[in-house]
C-alpha cells in the first residue's frame, strides 16, 4: 500500500488544484501551451488526492501506560 | 536478601508513600531508604529494638513505631512484644498527642455529611461537616493545593462524602478531619456545583474559544473506557480511511475518572496526533461528575491539540463539552464529525477534476474553432486578393486604353490643325507671300520705297521684282 500523504500535503495539493481550476476560470482566451502544462499538473494532483480517498482499514493502537495507578 | 525482608521493604515503602501523601511531605522525610533496609534486616519485635535503628528517633518512634512493628509482624509472622515500660514514664503533651494521632491515622474513613461554616483562606479550606439527622459536627481541614487538585467547587449546604482521617492539631488540641478527597452527592449539590463552575469558567472565557478541527484528520487520540460499548460504536462508525487511533483507556466514572482523563489529555498532548476525542455513553448527572470537574475542564482548555467531546447527557451539557472545541451529542456523532473532516476533499475532487478537463476541452475546442476561422479568413482573403487584383488590372488596361485613345485623338486633332495652319496651303488658294530684300515678310507698304528689290513666293516658284510706286 502506498503511504498516504500527510494532511498538510493534502491541503497543499487541494489548494494547488483549486488554483489551477481558478486560473482556467479567469482566462478569457486560454494559452494552449500553458493550459496543457497546467492540466498535466492538475491531473497529477488529482491522481495523488484520489489515492488519499481510497478505502483503507483503520489502525487501532492501545496506549501502554508506563505508570500504572 | 531473603523474601521476608523484601516483603517488609515493599510494605514499608508503601506505607511511607501513604504517610508522606497524607502529611503532604516528601517520602524521605518519613524514613530514608537506609532505615527501611535496616528495619527489614533486623526485624525488630519491640519499640526498644526499633529505636536502636538509625533514623528512628523518639518522635518517629512515637508516631510510627506501632505501625512499623505491625508491618514487620505481618511480614515475619512474629508476635509484637508490647512493653509497658514507656507507659510507666510520664510523657509530654506533644508526645501524647503524637501517640493519639498515630492511632487516629488508622481511622481513615468515608464520611457523609453537609458542608457548613465554610471558610476559604490562602492556604486551606475549613468547614464543618454536619450530620443532618442529629446535627453532630466534625471540623474539617482541606489544604488549598489538595482542594485545587480535586477540581470540585464546594459551598455551604452541599451534601458530600469526604475521605479523610482524624488528627489532633497540637497548637489547639482540637480534633479535626484532614480531608483527602471530596465527592459531591445528591442531585441538588451536583447541580449547584455545576452552576458555580459553569458561571466561573464562562466568565473566564473558557467556553468561547473554539478551535477548528483540522482538515483531513489522520491520527486520533481517543480517551474512553476499554469496557464500554462506546469505543466499539465509535470505531464502527468511523469511515475506513486508514485512521490511526491511539486509544487511552481511562475510567469514565467515579473518583478516579477525573485524574484518568487529565493524565490521558496530558499524555496525548505529548504525541503527534491531530485531534483528541473524549467519549462516554449517557448517564445520570451524578455519574458524569468527572466531566463537570474543573481540573478536567482546564486540562481540555489547556490541550494544544483540539478536543472533541462526545458525552451522552440529559439536560445539562457537561462542562467538559462546553469547554471543548467541538461537542457532538453522542460518540457516534463524534465519529461522523471526524469523517466529515474529509468531506471537503470527497466533494471537491470530482468537481475540480470535471471542471479542469472541461475547461481544457473547451479551450482546445475554442482554439480549434479560432484556428479554423483563421484559415477560413486567410483563404477568403487570398481569394479576394486575386479577385481584387484582376479587377485592378482590367481597370488599369482600361484606363491606359482610354488615355491612349484620348491622346491619339489629340494627335489627330493637332495634325488636322497643323495641316490647316500650313501657309503653303494658303498659297494653294492663290495667295502669295512677299519678302523684302532681307527675307522678311512684307506686311506694310509704307515700310518700302520705290526701287527696293522684293521677292514674291507663289504656289509654284518665286518672282524677284522692283517696286515702282507705293500706294498707301
Amino acid at each position: 500500500m502506498t503511504p498516504k500523504n500527510s494532511k498538510t500535503d493534502i491541503s497543499q495539493s487541494l489548494r494547488k488544484l483549486e488554483e489551477i481550476v481558478g486560473w482556467f476560470e479567469r482566462q478569457k482566451d486560454v494559452n494552449v501551451e500553458e493550459g496543457l502544462k497546467k492540466v498535466k499538473l492538475g491531473a497529477e494532483l488529482i491522481k495523488e488526492l484520489k489515492k488519499d480517498l481510497k478505502t483503507v482499514e483503520n489502525e487501532f493502537n492501545e496506549i501502554k501506560k508506563e505508570i500504572e495507578e | 536478601m531473603d523474601a521476608t525482608s523484601q516483603k517488609i521493604i515493599t510494605a514499608l515503602r508503601q506505607k511511607r508513600l501513604e504517610l508522606a501523601m497524607r502529611k503532604g511531605v516528601e517520602v524521605f522525610k518519613i524514613f530514608q531508604n537506609k532505615t527501611i533496609e535496616e528495619i527489614a534486616a533486623k526485624k525488630p519485635k519491640t519499640l526498644e529494638e526499633l529505636v536502636k535503628i538509625k533514623g528512628i528517633g523518639r518522635s518517629k518512634l512515637l508516631e510510627f513505631g506501632k505501625t512499623i512493628l505491625e508491618i514487620v509482624h505481618s511480614g515475619t509472622g512474629q508476635a509484637i512484644i508490647q512493653t509497658k515500660e514507656d507507659e510507666k514514664q510520664p510523657i509530654t503533651v506533644s508526645e501524647f498527642l503524637s501517640r493519639l494521632n498515630q492511632i487516629l491515622i488508622s481511622q481513615e474513613s468515608l464520611i457523609r455529611g453537609e458542608i457548613n461554616q465554610i471558610k476559604f483562606t490562602e492556604r486551606a479550606v475549613y468547614f464543618s461537616l454536619k450530620d443532618k439527622k442529629d446535627e453532630s459536627v466534625i471540623n474539617c481541614y482541606l489544604s488549598q493545593w489538595k482542594y485545587e487538585s480535586l477540581g470540585v467547587s464546594v459551598d455551604e449546604g452541599m451534601e458530600v462524602v469526604v475521605n479523610g482521617f482524624p488528627e489532633i492539631y497540637k497548637p489547639t488540641g482540637r480534633l479535626s478531619l484532614t480531608v483527602n478527597s471530596i465527592e459531591l452527592i445528591g442531585e441538588g449539590t451536583l447541580k449547584k456545583a455545576y452552576e458555580i463552575l459553569k458561571k466561573k469558567l464562562e466568565a473566564e472565557g473558557l467556553f468561547s474559544r473554539k478551535r477548528p478541527i483540522p482538515r483531513f484528520v489522520q491520527k486520533i487520540g481517543v480517551i474512553s473506557s476499554r469496557d464500554g460499548v462506546v469505543i466499539h460504536d465509535f470505531n464502527k462508525n468511523l469511515d475506513r480511511r486508514g485512521f490511526k487511533i491511539f486509544f487511552y483507556d481511562s475510567r469514565m466514572e467515579g473518583q478516579k475518572a477525573a485524574m484518568g482523563v487529565i493524565s490521558a489529555i496530558k499524555f496525548l498532548n505529548s504525541q503527534s496526533i491531530d485531534v483528541i476525542i473524549i467519549i462516554r455513553g449517557g448517564g445520570s448527572f451524578e455519574s458524569l461528575q468527572a466531566f463537570n470537574n474543573e481540573n478536567v475542564a482546564r486540562a481540555i482548555f489547556g490541550s494544544a491539540i483540539p478536543v472533541i467531546c462526545g458525552i451522552g447527557h440529559e439536560v445539562d451539557v457537561p462542562i467538559s463539552c462546553l469547554v471543548s472545541d467541538l461537542a457532538p451529542s453522542t460518540p457516534t456523532a463524534v465519529a461522523i464529525a471526524v469523517n466529515s473532516t474529509w468531506s471537503e476533499l470527497e466533494n471537491k475532487l470530482p468537481l475540480l477534476s470535471e471542471k479542469l478537463f472541461n475547461f481544457f476541452e473547451t479551450a482546445l475546442a475554442g482554439r480549434y474553432l479560432a484556428l479554423k476561422s483563421f484559415i477560413d479568413k486567410v483563404s477568403a482573403y487570398v481569394g479576394d486578393f486575386y479577385r481584387r487584383t484582376d479587377t485592378a488590372a482590367v481597370n488599369l488596361v482600361e484606363k491606359f486604353a482610354g488615355i491612349i485613345e484620348s491622346k491619339y485623338e489629340l494627335i489627330r486633332t493637332a495634325e488636322k490643325l497643323l495641316a490647316a495652319m500650313n501657309p503653303e496651303n494658303t498659297l494653294r488658294l492663290g495667295y502669295s507671300i512677299v519678302f523684302d530684300s532681307r527675307g522678311r515678310v512684307l506686311k506694310n507698304a509704307a515700310l518700302t520705297r520705290p526701287g527696293d528689290a522684293i521677292k514674291a513666293k507663289l504656289q509654284k516658284g518665286a518672282i524677284d521684282a522692283t517696286i515702282n510706286e507705293i500706294k498707301i
